[in-house]
């Protein structure tokens, strides 16, 4: 056969392929005349076409119900008729002739009843769910076991439902309006959530499993089915640890994590109950995807499709709470179903339920102290037009920029958090894009090449366009300097990111936007708004390189850090935001070191007043001031400064942070975990955001919120205090729980101390302390004896304070020693003393007859 | 690995030929590793599905850290394109052991042989693909990519610069052809 000949084989078998089957022979006889081969060629290409199918399983993928209508099941149970086929394995109804009633039976797949771990599953789905009765829930009855003459088929036997699922409701009707939905999403809400108050991940939330169907004739209801997949969290045994995999639970309503291989958690069936109400209130899905591939792409790295873009009718409520759901990041997720739900049932305006009363009933604890004449500045709500998310530097010119790279995220943030109706989050490169609900903007930059020849390369990208509204190579701009600093002209170069940053935001969002403080009207000009914090290309140097150390948190970091911003501020004396950074640094490097306390603490206090007088309308300097004063135990005026901070920057991760932990030394458990909960959305990766928002739930006696939200933060990176905070919460948790998952909960606290232990090697302070106080919940008193011994020993060398002694000594009911403790810490002023009205671990040494008078001299009344 | 990765698949969108070359011999080995393991456990007689692999594989990278979107179906086609080799690679080398009984059969996607055989044997698919390659080269890798590594016609149409109704119109020839050349067999 010829080229020629084949292409026109290829041309008519296509031509071909375009017509009904009937009208093939008449085209081909037309189309080939009397070249016999060439038609047979085609006709053979198209005989092979129809026999090789269009892409539909092959028959031996479909195989028949084990087994067969009559057929009775362990001498009990008659089959009436063949349900439907899930993972796990083949659902019947069948007639219990013994209680002569109708029941549903769940027959293990052949192939799985052969596989020990799959069956260790199926047993554990009636052990660990047979005792959450709800209304919402499917009820399981037992395990039985059917002998054929090719083995033991496990079954178990569950509640009949009569009805249709949500799957196929969706499939006749959709998209069901909002009114019609919320009934239905109560009720599953409802159901789940009584499974994660036992700890009881669902893991394969999706219509399918839903069923709407009605009990002893009364009104449909929707009844959650199918926990096969269902886990107990934080139970240590290998039992309870069900293996992850593609094939267990659908990939599309699979929270992104699960895909990484991370563990389910109530985040991750938060994000499959808000992939359930899009399903539900939307008429097309938030991730379209023709091939799994494609599916895995869009679910890591792309933003859904907002639902309100799918139907348009969808309150914009509903479509904010469906988008946070689905965050990519689980720590941006709703904590409970239960918020999810009344986040839906709130329309904006309206007055929100009062979640402090049902808190402080969960919880027990006293009425809010209030702080007397303090006035609270409101600091949500503020209108956001545009939401910016700041990437990190990709630097590939090496360690020595580093500084640089953060540095500049860091002030690029500064510098436009600054301007009115502008949200700034920092944001990692795993996120991109659009990994915030609403965040529409995307900034990001890279840094590579060698001395002599940087490329820094900028854009800005808008994700509602699909477009770059703005880029630039500033390659040949960049100063190569001889001196210390390392590029000589980064001041301008920031200010010009930033300046084109903002004119690009304004022409797409169609304003001009403003310097937010209403404080400094005369100040309204721009250029000095986003301008220089210095002059002084080589202070600024110093001082990006200080701020990258401090984050690093170590005590040898510390001193570094304090070293270099030394240095910014004799370059430049006027450096406000240098001295406000020069007293974060002595405040942390404090809580490392006892004995120069008093000297940190000084310097502390004149940094924040030079920066203050320096800059009166600097954020950073109100909230430094505000610091040192909370280490002083002046309350009231830290909360001026805090609130001075905030006026001047609404959205400013630290004064938000450092102000909620002021809230709850106050007892103030719901503004604190808003605080705590906003700081951690503007900045999540920050290391203290994570390990503030997890103490602060965990005080709240929030506690499983709490382990959730540690877990999630320590994955992938190591926070000494995260971990010291999850080991707390595992420990508290096991020691409120005390049943038998304690010794679990109890294991996994000493694990975290182990772990710490490994860390801090030579020097063991957090993992003394840990251990002794997890020993000690667990009542046993002569494990924990070593660990008190070293932390008397460290107390009183100074190295550790005798605040934590005393929660050791509080928690072993040792009033007398914990109290002395306590005031010996109030001699020392002591920063650790700030909790000690709501820390967990103190609750029994609160009973004590001097305790009053320490709260007393601590103004903390 | 993945670092490598993506650098390729850039130099691959800005148009350099030889990134495909380079990609697929950073992935062979890490395929290679995931075959190995899924033969190790079918034991008796392999029947692999080769989609299910690059699946699996395509997955194992992703955790590992992004890769970009527009790189995907570059990084896909490379990854169907080391999956053929590597099962037809094996199966060849294991006919040369003249060990007898270790027929590697294939579950390809899209792909159903005369008499509704859900199989077909490795050797021969990769005899007739080398037949279709030396006149087709184009149709070939279609192959690979659908039948190999599961892509949709559109992005198979990405990763070859063709429009998706091209790379359908040439996977039905294709796959015609494929299905009379191993029935002749």
């Amino acid at each position: 056969m010829s080229a020629e000949e084949w292409e026109e084989i290829k041309s008519l078998f296509a031509s071909a392929l375009a017509l009904p089957a009937a009208d093939r022979p008449d085209f081909l006889a037309r189309s080939c005349g009397n070249r016999d081969h060439l038609r047979a060629v085609v006709q053979e290409l198209l005989d092979n076409h129809l026999e090789s199918g269009t892409g539909d399983l092959p028959p031996a993928a479909r195989s028949l119900p084990v087994l067969g209508r009559g057929e009775l099941v362990a001498n009990r149970y008659r089959i009436t008729r063949f349900l439907a086929r899930g993972g796990m394995g083949e659902v019947y109804e069948v007639f219990d002739e013994r209680l002569r009633c109708r029941l549903a039976l769940k027959v293990l797949r052949a192939e799985l009843a052969a596989d020990k771990a799959a069956l260790a599953r199926f047993e554990r789905e009636l052990l660990i769910t047979r005792d959450v009765a709800h209304d919402g829930l499917c009820r399981l009855f037992d395990l039985v076991e059917h002998q054929t003459p090719n083995g033991v088929l496990p079954c178990l036997t569950m509640e009949l439902l009569v009805g249709e699922s949500l799957a196929d409701l969706l499939l006749r009707q959709r998209p069901l309006d909002a009114a019609t939905a919320l009934p239905w999403i109560r009720q599953i809400g409802a159901a789940v959530s009584t499974l994660h108050r036992r700890h009881i991940v669902h893991r394969d939330l999706k219509p399918s499993n839903v069923m709407l169907a009605s009990r002893d004739s009364s009104a449909l209801q929707a009844i959650v089915m199918d926990f096969g997949l269902a886990k107990v969290r934080n139970a240590e045994s290998e039992l309870f640890e069900s293996q992850v995999n593609l094939q267990a639970g659908a990939p599309y309503f699979m929270a992104p994590e699960l895909l990484r291989g991370e563990k389910p958690s109530i985040a991750s069936d938060i994000y499959s109950f808000g992939l359930l109400i899009d399903e539900m209130v939307t008429s097309s899905r938030a991730f379209a995807a023709d091939s799994l591939q494609a599916l895995y792409f869009a679910k890591l790295w792309e933003a859904p499709t907002p639902p309100r873009d799918r139907a348009s009718s969808l309150p914009e409520h509903w479509n904010q709470a469906i988008l946070r759901c689905l965050s990519l990041d689980p720590a941006q997720r709703f904590a409970t179903i239960a918020e999810v739900v009344t986040a839906l049932e709130t329309a904006p305006g309206a007055p929100r339920k009062s979640l402090r009363r049902r808190f402080l009933l969960a919880a027990g604890v006293a009425a809010p102290i209030l702080l007397g004449g303090v006035a609270v500045t409101a600091v949500s709500g503020l209108p956001v037009w545009a939401k910016v998310g700041v990437f990190d530097i990709e630097n590939e010119a090496g360690e020595a920029y580093e500084h640089l790279c953060r540095g500049t995220v860091v002030e690029l943030m500064r510098r436009l958090s600054g301007m009115e109706g502008v949200e700034v989050l920092r944001l990692y490169r795993v996120f991109r894009p659009g990994a915030a609900p609403g965040q529409r903007f995307s900034l990001s930059g890279s840094l590579a090449g060698a001395p002599g020849n940087l490329q820094l390369k900028f854009q800005l990208y808008d994700h509602a366009a699909e477009r770059v509204l703005w880029s630039e190579d500033f390659g040949g701009r960049i100063g190569h300097p001889t001196g210390p600093s390392s590029v000589s002209n980064l001041l301008e170069i920031q200010s010009e990111i930033a300046e084109q940053t903002l004119r690009a935001l304004e022409s797409a969002l169609g304003m001009v936007l403003r310097l937010n403080s209403v404080l400094r009207p005369w100040r309204r000009n721009r250029e000095f708004s986003i301008g220089s914090p210095t002059s002084s290309n080589l202070a600024f140097d110093h001082f990006l390189r200080g701020q990258t150390l401090m984050q690093e948190g170590s005590p040898a970091s510390l001193d570094a850090a304090i070293e270099s911003l030394e240095r910014a501020v004799t370059e430049d004396p006027r450096f406000a935001l240098a001295f406000a950074a020069l007293t974060q640094a002595h405040l942390s490097a404090l809580n490392f070191d006892q004995r120069r306390a008093e000297e940190h603490g000084r310097s502390a206090k004149s940094h924040a007043e030079r920066a203050l007088a320096e800059d009166p309308q600097l954020p950073e300097a109100h909230a430094s001031l505000a610091a040192v004063r909370q280490r002083f135990w002046d309350w009231q005026g830290a909360m001026e400064s805090y609130d001075a901070a905030l006026r001047l920057r609404p959205r400013f991760p630290r004064a938000l942070r450092w102000r909620a932990g002021l809230l709850l030394q106050f007892g103030r458990f719901d503004e604190a975990v808003a605080g705590m909960e906003q700081a951690h959305q503007l900045d999540p990766h920050d290391r203290t955001s994570a390990s503030g928002h997890g103490l602060t739930l965990l005080f709240a006696g929030r506690v499983p919120q709490a382990i959730d939200l540690l877990e999630n933060a320590l994955h992938g990176r190591d926070i000494m205090s995260a971990r010291f905070n999850l080991g707390e919460a595992y420990a508290r948790q096991a020691f409120l729980l005390s049943n038998q998952f304690s010794s679990g909960l109890f294991e996994k606290a000493l694990q975290q101390a182990a772990h710490i232990g490994r860390v801090e090697a030579a020097q063991p302070l957090l993992s003394t302390q840990l251990f002794a106080m997890v020993y000690s919940l667990r009542g046993d008193h002569s494990a924990a004896r070593p660990y008190a011994v070293l932390l008397e020993q460290q107390v009183a060398q100074g190295a550790a304070s005798p605040g934590r002694l005393a929660r050791v000594y509080s928690i072993q009911r040792d009033l007398d020693g914990a109290i002395s403790l306590l005031e010996r810490a109030l001699l020392a002023r002591d920063t650790s003393l700030g909790y000690i009205k709501v820390d967990p671990f103190l609750e029994n040494v609160r009973q004590h007859p001097r305790f009053p008078s320490l709260v007393a001299a601590m103004r903390l009344t | 690995m993945i670092g490598d990765v993506t650098a390729l698949l850039q130099q691959l969108s800005d148009g350099d030929g030889g990134a495909h070359a380079k990609l697929i011999e950073i992935l062979h080995p890490e395929l290679r590793r995931i075959a190995d393991h899924r033969m190790r456990t079918e034991r008796s007689d392999h029947t692999l599905q080769p989609t299910a692999l690059v699946n699996e594989f395509f997955l194992q990278c992703a955790r590992r850290g992004p890769i970009a979107w527009r790189g995907r179906a570059h990084f896909l086609a490379a990854a169907s394109e080391a999956m053929r080799r590597l099962l037809i690679d094996h199966a060849r080398a294991h006919r040369s052991e003249k060990r007898g009984g270790g027929v590697l059969r294939l579950q390809l996607d899209d792909f159903v042989l005369p008499h509704a055989e859900p199989f077909v044997d490795a050797l021969e698919i990769g005899e007739a693909l080398d037949q279709l390659a030396a006149e087709e080269p184009r149709m070939a890798r279609i192959v690979e990519m659908r039948a190999f590594g599961g892509l949709t016609f559109r992005e198979i149409g990405d990763a070859l610069a063709i429009d998706e109704r091209t790379a359908k119109r040439d996977w039905q020839v294709a796959r015609a052809w494929l299905v009379g050349r191993l029935r002749k067999r």
